[in-house]
This record gives structure tokens, C-alpha cells and sequence, in this order.
């Protein structure tokens, strides 16, 4: 049920109160029918800090400091990085997985969003969240031309015993009241963008504020035209005075099609969408087995997101214990990229590799592996060099992570990495 | 304890008294009896000035007492004194010592007499009483606390007096040998020669640097077969040759050197052709030379300043020569820890005690020279200059702590395999962690051993900071099969554990902070000039400890940082650290941040360095660097802060995946920090709470380097960590009942400014334990009285307080201030807050003429510090302060 107060409706060629009715309308409508489907969210998060002299302080001079900017709190740009994702709207919510993955995961978030904040209600739980459970007022605040389109303006306040918009505080979620606008189109009733910032966060969020601006646009699903969102900047700004823009695209929205069904967690399937019809493995590759590979598709640190697919091939035959072939030299080896930053200063790129399976003679062969250090260790202690590392994330544990120097560096194709079999069960340390 | 106007002659009687000597356990019944009848007995006017510990050559803390009285008290023949002394070291029974002597007869007089007495500690806390008795049975009798602490490289060593010991004093006093095992075998080559330049004979002081200077070497090398070779170069002369020299035979040696006359020249030395010099290299060729291989050769000596122009001769150095050192004692000119008083005399002896009163007793300052520092021109030190030619170290020593310095550089050289394996002997640094458990928020950090230092930081410098060296600890060859990137990774998974659950506890961190000043005073230099000359093994330390003081704090971690309040305040205060401890260098970081910094958000990236060994734990070393543009260090600038990239190191054990060590050096700093460089060293340990382990710092160093030349050292321990509890509420805000202990009252008081307060202290406080946080307690000595004479606060109200300063200057004698404030007093059983300002009028300063309040000319004044101005300042030479001190305020303002 919604009221709708409005103070500022004369002189407006369209009735305002008459062209929210019919933007809700259409907005339900839309919800109602749009059909089970998914898109690629591409997220590409810029990371800013303040100078020093930015203490941590309370969030509400932060947030009055927004609005007056001055060289002390100038940002620095420290660091970009890049994910990829398949983004599906269930009953459940939006669940997610990597691209290409035959299997959403329920929390597939909090294990692979990497160490920067991100939203999850982007792409369709906001809607119904200002046009069905949340809002119950809208104050139209006026037109606006926007691009040679005539846009009217609303806004909405959600107090906090009224929201259903959460927000992580450590490992809880906690309820936040939440504001903003919408700009919908009065001649065609459609849903043109929606602004919206959080409230104040508690502490434990580790944030001030969350603030998205989302626009929509009409996107074909499967024989019909849905109203989906196309772009969203996000800022999140917390008591520091440090702030990540968030960048997410959508593209390749589609329909579930037969062969790509969505499940869940709770039942063990396997690790890749051809994998589920793969036929058993036959050949055996035991932990413990040293492998080499070079990539055959470089890595641009300018379009490469976590998320993405890598293809290389061995550059020895691998053996085991008894020089035994397991797999010829030139075996492919495919893996997902884990992690893509960039960072300005000191220039470099940090790239985060995890191998997936090898196609032996015909035969795509799961594989779980980590770095093999042990020649580099080896290596070093022959010539008392040193050796540098990077560590991987918690829960890129069956990854290598790998520094290339300047910001905007390519891996390049013939790049080589060494590797070792690992057990494919749990995580080795977690 | 009584006390008595000074007049201008003092005698000292104490060559009448026999040594302080321990008393047998079958008597200390007795000598129990007689402190016990003390109280009843009549008084013998004295004054009783306790020596505070501090380290000799032999690396152990002397201590004792001077005793000041009239001689008019004894005039006649026959008269005795003695003196019994109880020390009672913390969790251990007393133990007693005891001199006694006659005096002379004493014609009619009003000079005052002196005696004094010696004993030795180890490390630890120890109440001591002194009680004087004459042969009237009058007493005298005075009480007060002391706390021996080994600092920085003395804490590598091998304790000389176990902790909680007390001994005799006594050098030639043999000790059982450590260890049968004989692994190897050093020459050390003591010259028996006096400090002093043209002395007919070896002075005390000589004697006793060069004696106990031995017995350390022999202390801290066990396992070593040693060769002593004693010798004379004016004289041309071998005085003592011993192979298997132990510190049994220290009583020949002491004998030798000190009846040498340096003097007397033998005529046939003269006829003798060869120099000093060619007697020397033949003593030292004669060394290399031995069929059986050295460890090491090491030279003990004082600086010569003889003008022996003789070329040196040519040596030939063996290919496999042992690494060469030279101890060379230097005079100073300025003085250092521990470095006051008297000379040492004979075994508990103290003559002419009145240089130490209230003071440290330690080593006898080293005889100033008639040369300046660096020698007359021209004349260079012959042994320095045939050292050198052999590529031998010279390690100068001017004090004990530096004595301790170059033992360890010995150590380092003579390397791990020559020394005993499973003797106290430590080839390497070892790890001990102070007593697990949680302490009383009143107790004194204990001293566990500081890290190995850096090779980059191998400097001599004064103070106990020197920074981690893992370049001292022994490559080892690795641990198969244990992978380092593995071996971090589950450490950086315990730290993200430790980081979800620290939040959740708060502990008492307790800051000790000493300030050192430079010798020379001080002047702006490059940072680029000062760290390159830290790092020079032969800089000379040019620094002295100025003052030291203490803080008791809660910590607790907030989301983004580190917060604190006084220990026991209700609430964590909600400004930064240094806004509301201005004065004096203080960091943040070691509770949690630096760890979690490091592995919490990004990692930097690590760069594997090798394995270590310390103690026979294998390790693996790690270290990485954090540019300024991706660091959240930030350091005060003026009123400013900066950020400033780091770089750090850690240590992990291989097998456990246990942290052991995280240092923390930062960049060369911006010029308005005043600062070039700050480093922390972080020693970890497991501590438990509520069944689970955390990772706390077991303790922390961190030296702030200033870039007029001083240094500051803080030591920061942990204890008395806990969950919070339902009634311990996490707040912050200076709201009703800031300051105040959980439970307090916010009802209010309406005393109108000006009353006068009259407040008897009832918590004692003692300097070497108290440390500003600590709450306080006292009673209203007077009742307060409103304008119109009527009681608004009885006599006896009681109040409660907290110290806001203990610091200690540690001039000749030292100075002891507090500096406390009264923030609640009791009423009717309710705490309600108290505003008190100090009586700064007539009576209370130096100069006002009692009871007029006429301002004199001249009268001496101080300001308070700032943000002091509501404190009560005061200063003690003995650093102890007994419940009934009185102190009198105004009522303030809240």
C-alpha cells in the first residue's frame, strides 16, 4: 500500500500522482512476470584513500566533509580491482556463482567478493524492496530534463523499523533505514533510475554509508521486454575517510534455458558446467605430482576480472613418482582467474590463478593444485637469494597469486607457472 | 624513619665495620626478633638512604643502604654498631645479612658519621628493611622496595646472580661449573694496568672493571677451556699465566694486579732491548701459533696512553686465525646507568657512602683521565693499533651495560658450535616469556629477554633497545617438506581468527618509557648521517639515560583502531593517545593493530629470507615492505599526522606455525615529526583467555629516534587480560563518571572553590612500581570547612585518586616524581567526584614565609606541565612515597 504526498504537483504537465500510480503498476507487473533468468554483473571497484591528516572520526563528519571538499581530504586512487559473476534472481534472492558455472551458490558471495565491500541487492531485490515491501510514501520533488528526456523525480524515506534492507556487520546482518530517489519517465511510465543512500551504519559494518545510483533500461528475456538495470555506481564510505567506487554492469541477461538449471549448495556437484555431464574420470593424477604450464591466452589487467576463464597448456609431460606419463607435454590446462588488482603506486598488477582441470587425451581431468615453491626454495638456498611472494587470499588457498610489474601489465601468453597436486576435498587450512 | 639537620663534616666510620655478610638460616630467627623488637626500642638518631641496584662488571646488581647519623651520639670509647638487613626478594622469604663493628673513640663532636653496606640481587623485586643497632640498643631502622632490571644486550647474558638471589658481594667467589664439557678453548689476555695514565698503582676502580670484567667473560663463555694470560706492557712484564683458568682462581689474579706498582721498573726490563709493542705481538703470535686451534683471543685492557712510538711489528696472521678482540676500557666523561658512587672497596665495604645516597650503586665510574676522550695527539693505543692490523674488533667499554654489549659481540663471534650445548650458555639469542597469567595491575612488567638484534643495528648504542637482527641468528639448513608460502598462510589464518575474537577482551598494557639524551647534548643532524652511524659497529655510545617513567593503561581494539583509557576507568577514552598523555613519545599499534595490519586487509607482499635457529627452534624468516602509498601507519606531525611506509620482519617457528617475532621499522620520516625513525619489536607468545589462545606481544619494543640525537625507549607488556563482562561495559565519551571506577556514583558534592583539602595519602607508591594510572587512595586528614566554618566533608572521608606521573630523573642522585590527582571522595557511603586543585599558596612553595604568605624574592617556583594544573607535583630522592604523606589542595571547579 502506498500513500503518496504531493506538494509540488501544480503546473506539472503530467500528474504526478497519476504517473507514480502507473510507474508502481508497471513496476509490479514487471516483477510479476519477468521470468527466471540470469545475467553476467561485471564489478569493477576503485579503491580511494585519505590523506593522514583524514583521522578516523565519527561518521558524521565524514559525511559532512563529503559535501565540502577540501584538499585535506582530497582522495588518492589506490587500487582497482575487477570481478565477474553470474547473477541470477531466485526466490531466494540473488544468488550468484562464477561465470560459465553450472551451479549458483548460496554465500558464493562472502567467500569470493575478495576483500572490498559489494552490494547484493542490485540487481532486482532493490525494486522490491521501493515498490513492494519497504516504501510507504513518496514525495514528488519535481521535473527534470536528463539527456533530452523530461523525467519526474520522487523521493522516499524507509525508517528503519520498516526496512528490510540489510547490511553485513561482521558476521551478522543488521536491518538500516535507507532513503532516496526515483526518476521515472511520465510518458512511457517506465522506471528510468533510482538513487538511494543507506542511513548512518553502525560501527561494525566498517562503513558510514552506502550510497547507489542505479539506472534502468528495457531488456529482452527470453519473447518479452523487462525492465532491468544496466548500470550502478555504488559508493561506500567509511569512518576513515576511505571510499571504494563500485562500477557493475550487466550484459547477457537470458532466460534459464533446460541445460542450465540452478541449484544450490547442499548437494556436492561438480566443480564446472561440462563437468556435470563429463563421463567418470578415468585416469588417476595423485597429489603430489609437479606440474608446468604456460599460459596460451594472455591476461589484460585492463579487461581480465576475477571470475574469468584461463587457458594454458603443459610445457613437460607430467609424471609421477615413476617418471610415468601421466599427461604429454602441450596437455591444456584450464583454470578461473581469482583475482585481478591493479595498483597505481607502486605501479603493478597482482594476478591470482586457479587451476581447474587438464584435458588428457580427450579427457577433462579435475585437478586441485597449489604453487610449488619448492624449486624456488631450493633455488635460494643455493644462492642465498630471496624469494617474494605473495600470499593468496583466505579461500584462494588451491591458487597461485602472481605480481607483474605496472598498472596497467598483461600477462603475457607463454607465461609460466609451477604447480602441485593437492587433494581436491576441503581446504587445506580452513 | 628519623631524620636530622646535616651539618657540614661527615666521617666515615665504615673501615671500622666488618662486611655485610648473609646470615646462616639457623639464625635468621633471631635477626627475625630483632626487627620484630625494633618497634618498642628507643631511637637512634640516623638517617638510612637506600643504594638502588645497579649492574657492575660482573654483571650484577649491587645495592645497599647509607647510614648518616651524629657521631655526638657515641662520644666515649667502646661503642658498636651493626646493622642488619632483610631482603625479602617478591614470593620468597626473607633473607638476612648483617655487618657490625666498634667504633673508634669518638671525642666530643657534631660531625656526622657514615657507614654503608653492599649486597648483590638478581633480577627482580625485593623489599629491603635496614635496622641500625648500637650497643645501647637504640635502633634506627627504615624500609623501602628496589627492582634490579636488566636492560637491552644485558639481557642476552647469562644471569651472574640467579633471579631472586641475593648474595654477597664477593668476585673471586667461585661458582659451580655450568658444564664439564669442554667444546673449544679462548685466550684472554688481561692488561693489568690502571685507567688512570701515570697511577703508581692500580686503583680500586681498576681492580674491580678489570676483575669482574673477567669473571663475566668467564660467566658467559662456559664451555670453553680458557688460557689467562696476565701482563704489564710499561712494565714489560707476564704476571700470570694459567691454562683451565676458572673463576676459582679469580682470588690469584685479583691478588696479582693488585699488588702490581706500576711504579717500579725492573732495571733488567730496561736493559732488555724491544718495546711494549714487541712484547705484546709476541704474546699474541705465541697465541695464534698454538698447535691447539682458539675460538677466540680476546684482549682486556684499558685504553693505553702511553707514547710508544715503536713501529709495530710485523705479525704473521695464521690463515685460520680465531677472531680477535679487544675490551677496551675507556673513561667517560659523562655518566650512565648504574655508573655513581663510590669506589668499590673491599668486600662490603663503602667508604665515604655519601656520594650515593638515595643513589644507584654500581660499578665504580671509571677514574676520569687526565687526557681528553679521544687521547692526546699522537699517542695511540699500541694493543687498538696490532689489533687492528689483525683485523681484530676493538669493543669500547665504558660501563657495565657496555661490557654486556661486547660480551655479546663475542658471543655472536666465537659463534654457536664452540659454546656448551645445554649449559646456560646461550650461542644464540634464547626466547623466555615472563610468568604466564594474569598480574596485578599494580605489578612491574617483568623483564623477559629482548630479541635478537639486526645486524644493521648492532650498534653500541646507550639503552636497551637494539633492534632486531636476525642476521645474528644462525642460517640453518631448512625443514623439509615444510613449504614457507604454506607456513605463513596458517599463520596469517590464525591471525584472522585471533582478529574475529580480540575485539571482544581488554588487557592492562603498561608502558615503560625511558628517554635518552646524548652525552654531547643535542643538535639537529641528517637522518641520513644518524641511522648510517647507528649502524657502525664501532659507533661510540653517545647517549645516557635521562628519565623514565611509567603508564598502566586498559586497551581494547575498536573497529579501525586501538583505544585506551587509565586502567580500571569506566570508559575508553575517545581522543587520540597523545591528546591525552601529551608529554613524551608513545605509539600504538602493539595490543593488535600491527599484527592485524599486516595480515588483515591486502598483504604486503613477504619475501621468504631463510631458516633461523634461536635455541633450537627452527624458524623461518620472513620480511616485506609496505610503501607509503599503500600503509595506514600514521605518525603524529606537529598537530598533524602523516602516513609513512614500512617495512617489517617476522619469525615463525616451523613446526608449530607459531608467531615468535614481528618488527616493525619505518621509513626515514618527514622532518616535522622531529623523528627519523621509529621500530618496534613485538614478541609473541600464546596467552590464554576463556579456554582459547590469543596472540598477544608477550612483550614490546619500540624506540622513537629523534632527530636531535635522542633516542626514546618504550617497553610495553600485557596483563590481566579478560573478556568483557556484563557489568564491564565497553563506552567511550567523557559523559558523568569519566575517570571513575566502575560503580562510581555521578551524584555531586557542593564545595564551593577555595575550600582548603588536607589529603593523607594511603596508597603507598613506590617508583619502581607505580606508574600513572594507578589508582589511589587517601582520607581527609582535616575536615572540610564551608565559609561560614560549618564540616561539609569530615576528617577521614575517604579518597580516591590516581597517578597521572611517576617518573625518574636519573640525575646523581636520581629524582623520583609523582604527579597525582583526586577524583572522587566518599560520602556517606556514596562516591561522588571530587575537583581538587594543589595548595600553591602561602607555606607550599620554597620561599613563602609560613603563615604570612609574603612572597619572597628569589623563592623557587615550578610551573606545572601542561595539562599538570590541577595535579599534585612531588618529588622524592628516596622514590617512595608512605600512606599518611600528606598533601593539601583547594576545591576547584569540576
Amino acid at each position: 500500500m502506498l500513500a503518496f504526498a504531493f506538494p509540488l504537483a501544480a503546473g506539472e504537465p503530467y500528474d504526478p500522482q497519476v504517473v507514480l500510480g502507473r510507474v508502481v503498476a508497471k513496476v509490479l507487473e514487471n516483477n510479476r512476470r519477468v521470468p527466471n533468468y540470469t545475467c553476467v554483473e561485471t564489478l569493477t571497484r576503485r579503491y580511494f584513500k585519505p590523506p593522514a591528516t583524514s583521522l578516523p572520526r565519527s561518521c558524521g563528519v565524514i559525511l559532512e566533509s563529503r559535501g565540502h571538499t577540501t584538499p585535506g581530504l582530497a582522495l588518492t586512487h589506490v587500487l582497482t580491482d575487477r570481478m565477474r559473476l553470474d547473477v541470477a534472481m531466485t526466490q531466494r534472492g540473488e544468488v550468484f556463482s562464477w561465470v560459465g558455472a553450472s551451479r549458483f551458490e548460496e554465500g558464493f558471495i562472502d567467500r569470493n567478493a575478495g576483500l572490498g565491500p559489494m552490494s547484493t541487492g542490485l540487481f532486482g531485490s532493490l525494486l522490491v524492496l521501493i515498490f513492494e515491501t519497504d516504501v510507504k510514501e513518496f514525495e514528488f520533488l519535481g521535473s527534470q530534463v536528463v539527456n533530452g528526456r523530461s523525467l519526474m523525480e520522487y523521493a522516499f524515506h524507509v525508517p528503519w523499523a520498516d526496512s528490510h534492507y540489510k547490511v553485513k556487520a561482521g558476521k551478522d546482518w543488521v536491518y538500516t533505514a535507507y532513503s532516496g530517489k526515483i526518476r521515472v519517465d511520465p510518458e512511457t511510465a517506465d522506471l528510468v533510475g533510482i538513487s538511494e543512500n543507506s542511513a548512518e551504519l553502525p560501527a561494525a559494518t566498517g562503513e558510514c554509508v552506502s550510497i547507489v545510483d542505479l539506472e534502468f533500461n528495457l531488456a529482452k528475456i527470453g519473447d518479452g521486454q523487462f525492465l532491468m538495470p544496466k548500470h550502478a555506481l555504488q559508493h561506500f564510505v567509511a569512518p576513515t575517510g576511505a571510499e571504494v567506487e563500485s562500477t557493475t554492469g550487466f550484459a547477457g541477461c537470458r532466460e534459464y534455458r533446460g541445460e542450465s538449471t540452478v541449484s544450490f549448495g547442499d548437494t556436492p556437484a561438480p566443480t564446472d558446467d561440462r563437468a556435470a555431464g563429463a563421463p567418470v574420470n578415468p585416469i588417476a593424477l595423485p597429489p603430489g605430482t609437479h606440474f608446468s604450464f604456460e599460459l596460451t591466452v594472455p591476461i589484460s589487467a585492463d579487461t581480465a576480472a576475477a571470475g574469468d576463464r584461463f587457458h594454458g597448456r603443459l610445457i613437460e609431460p607430467m609424471r609421477d613418482a615413476r617418471q610415468k606419463v601421466l599427461a604429454p607435454k602441450g596437455t591444456a590446462v584450464e583454470g578461473r582467474v581469482l583475482r585481478v588488482e591493479s595498483f597505481p603506486n607502486p605501479p603493478a598488477v597482482l594476478v591470482g590463478l586457479h587451476p581447474e582441470a587438464l584435458e588428457i587425451r580427450g579427457t577433462r581431468v579435475p585437478v586441485a593444485a597449489v604453487p610449488d615453491w619448492r624449486q624456488k626454495t631450493a633455488s635460494r638456498k643455493r644462492d642465498r637469494g630471496r624469494m617474494a611472494f605473495d600470499l593468496p587470499q583466505p579461500g584462494e588457498e588451491r591458487s597461485g597469486t602472481f605480481r607483474f610489474p605496472g598498472e596497467h601489465a598483461v600477462v603475457p601468453r607463454g607465461f609460466e607457472s609451477d604447480w602441485t597436486l593437492v587433494e581436491p576435498a576441503s581446504h587445506r587450512h580452513r | 624513619m628519623s631524620t636530622f639537620s646535616r651539618l657540614g663534616v661527615m666521617v666515615g666510620v665504615a673501615a671500622a665495620l666488618p662486611a655485610q655478610s648473609l646470615v646462616s638460616p639457623e639464625l635468621a630467627g633471631d635477626r627475625q626478633r630483632a626487627f620484630d623488637a625494633a618497634a618498642g626500642a628507643s631511637q637512634l638518631r640516623c638517617r638510612i638512604d637506600p643504594v638502588r641496584p645497579a649492574l657492575d662488571y660482573a654483571l650484577r646488581f649491587r645495592t645497599g643502604y647509607s647510614i648518616e647519623f651524629p657521631m655526638s651520639q657515641f662520644e666515649g670509647a667502646g661503642h658498636s654498631l651493626t646493622t642488619f638487613v632483610r631482603v625479602t626478594p617478591e614470593g620468597q622469604k626473607p633473607l638476612f645479612l648483617e655487618n657490625s663493628g666498634t667504633l673508634q673513640e669518638v671525642p666530643v663532636t657534631k660531625i656526622d658519621g657514615q657507614v654503608g653496606g653492599t649486597f648483590v640481587v638478581g633480577e627482580g623485586n625485593y623489599d629491603v628493611e635496614v635496622l641500625a643497632q648500637d650497643d645501647a640498643h637504640r635502633v634506627c631502622h627504615s624500609q623501602w622496595r628496589i627492582q634490579a632490571k636488566r636492560l637491552g644486550n644485558e639481557r642476552e647474558l647469562i644471569p651472574a646472580t640467579p633471579a631472586g638471589a641475593v648474595e654477597e658481594l664477593s668476585v673471586s667467589r667461585p661458582r659451580p661449573p655450568v658444564s664439564e664439557a669442554r667444546n673449544g678453548r679462548i685466550t684472554v689476555m688481561l692488561h693489568a694496568a690502571s685507567m688512570l695514565p701515570r697511577s703508581s698503582k692500580l686503583q680500586d676502580s681498576d681492580v674491580s672493571a678489570l676483575s669482574g670484567s673477567l669473571f663475566t667473560l668467564l660467566q658467559q663463555l662456559p664451555g670453553l677451556a680458557v688460557r689467562l694470560v696476565v701482563f704489564n706492557l710499561a712494565q714489560r712484564k707476564l704476571l700470570f699465566r694459567q691454562d683451565d683458568f676458572t673463576q676459582a682462581d679469580m682470588g690469584k689474579v685479583i691478588r696479582a694486579i693488585s699488588e702490581l706498582q706500576l711504579a717500579l721498573v725492573d732495571y733488567r726490563t730496561l736493559q732488555q732491548a724491544g718495546s711494549p709493542a714487541d712484547l705484546l705481538t709476541g704474546l699474541i703470535e705465541t697465541e695464534l701459533r698454538d698447535a691447539k686451534p682458539l675460538e677466540a683471543l680476546i684482549v682486556l685492557g684499558p685504553r693505553l696512553f702511553t707514547r710508544d712510538n715503536t713501529a709495530i711489528p710485523a705479525v704473521d696472521k695464521p690463515v685460520s686465525a680465531p677472531p680477535l678482540f679487544y675490551l677496551q676500557f675507556q673513561p667517560q666523561s659523562a655518566l650512565y646507568r648504574g655508573v655513581s658512587g663510590p669506589p668499590a672497596g673491599g668486600r662490603g665495604s663503602c667508604l665515604s657512602c655519601g656520594a650515593a645516597r638515595g643513589g644507584i650503586m654500581g660499578e665504580p665510574r671509571l677514574s676520569d683521565p687526565q687526557y681528553p676522550m679521544g687521547g692526546p695527539l699522537g699517542i695511540t693505543d699500541t694493543i687498538e693499533k696490532l689489533l687492528t692490523r689483525l683485523k681484530g674488533k676493538t669493543l669500547p667499554v665504558r660501563t657495565p651495560h657496555e661490557l654486556a654489549d661486547g660480551v655479546r659481540r663475542i658471543q655472536t663471534g666465537v659463534g654457536g658450535n664452540a659454546l656448551a650445548e645445554g649449559t646456560a650458555a646461550e650461542p644464540v639469542p634464547k626466547f623466555t616469556t615472563p610468568p604466564e597469567g594474569p598480574e596485578s595491575a599494580t605489578s612491574a612488567p617483568q623483564s623477559p629477554r629482548r630479541p635478537a638484534a639486526t645486524s644493521a643495528d648492532q650498534s653500541p648504542v646507550a639503552g636497551p633497545l637494539h633492534l632486531p637482527d636476525t642476521d645474528k641468528l644462525p642460517r640453518v639448513e631448512a625443514v623439509p617438506d615444510v613449504d614457507p608460502v604454506d607456513l605463513l598462510m596458517r599463520l596469517r589464518d590464525q591471525v584472522l581468527e585471533h582478529a574475529v575474537r580480540i575485539p571482544n577482551h581488554t588487557c592492562v598494557e603498561t608502558i615503560e618509557r625511558q628517554r635518552f639524551e646524548p652525552v654531547v647534548g643535542r643538535s639537529p643532524k641528517s637522518c641520513d648521517n644518524l641511522l648510517a652511524a647507528r649502524k657502525k659497529p664501532t659507533y661510540p655510545p653517545r647517549l645516557r639515560l635521562d628519565t623514565s617513567d611509567r603508564l598502566r593503561l586498559d586497551v581494547a581494539m575498536a573497529p579501525d583502531k586501538e583505544i585506551y583509557s587509565w586502567a580500571g576507568a569506566s570508559r575508553f577514552e575517545e581522543v587520540e593517545l597523545d591528546e591525552w598523555i601529551p608529554q613524551g613519545a608513545i605509539g600504538t599499534g602493539p595490543f593488535a593493530s600491527f599484527l592485524l595490519a599486516t595480515f588483515e586487509s591486502r598483504t604486503p607482499r613477504f619475501v621468504y629470507e631463510g631458516d633461523r635457529a634461536i635455541d633450537g627452534r627452527a624458524l623461518m624468516e620472513y620480511s616485506f615492505n609496505v610503501p607509503k602509498a599503500q600503509s595506514q601507519y600514521r605518525v603524529k606531525a606537529g598537530k598533524e599526522w602523516v602516513i609513512t611506509g614500512y617495512t617489517g620482519n617476522l619469525l615463525v617457528d616451523t613446526k608449530t606455525g607459531e608467531l615468535i617475532r614481528l618488527a616493525i621499522r619505518t621509513e626515514e620520516l618527514p622532518s616535522e615529526t622531529s623523528s627519523c625513525e621509529t621500530d618496534s619489536s613485538l614478541e609473541y607468545g600464546s596467552v590464554q583467555l576463556d579456554g582459547s589462545d590469543y596472540l598477544l606481544p608477550k612483550i614490546t619494543h619500540q624506540r622513537f629516534i629523534g632527530r636531535d640525537g635522542a633516542e626514546d625507549e618504550n617497553i610495553v607488556t600485557f596483563s590481566a587480560c579478560r573478556a568483557y563482562q556484563a557489568e564491564s561495559t565497553l563506552t567511550f565519551g567523557s559523559g558523568p563518571g569519566a575517570g571513575l571506577a566502575v560503580g562510581a556514583r555521578p551524584d555531586s558534592l557542593d564545595l564551593s572553590p577555595g575550600l582548603s583539602v588536607t589529603v593523607d595519602l594511603g596508597t603507598p607508591i613506590d617508583a619502581d612500581r607505580s606508574a600513572a594510572g594507578d589508582q589511589i587512595d587517601g582520607r581527609i586528614a582535616k575536615p572540610i570547612v564551608g565559609a561560614r566554618r560549618e564540616i561539609l566533608v569530615p576528617e577521614g572521608a575517604l579518597v580516591h585518586g590516581r597517578l597521572m606521573r611517576v617518573e625518574t630523573r636519573h640525575s646523581t642522585p636520581p629524582e623520583f616524581t609523582v604527579a597525582l590527582r583526586w577524583e572522587a571522595i566518599e560520602v556517606d557511603g556514596a562516591r561522588v567526584p571530587l575537583a581538587l586543585r594543589p595548595e600553591r599558596g602561602a607555606g607550599s612553595l620554597a620561599g613563602i614565609i609560613p603563615g604570612r604568605g609574603l612572597r619572597q624574592r628569589g623563592m623557587t617556583i615550578e610551573l606545572p606541565r601542561p595539562g599538570e594544573g590541577s595535579y599534585g607535583v612531588y618529588h622524592s630522592r628516596a622514590g617512595h612515597w608512605e600512606p599518611g604523606f600528606r598533601t593539601e589542595w583547594t576545591t576547584a571547579k569540576p
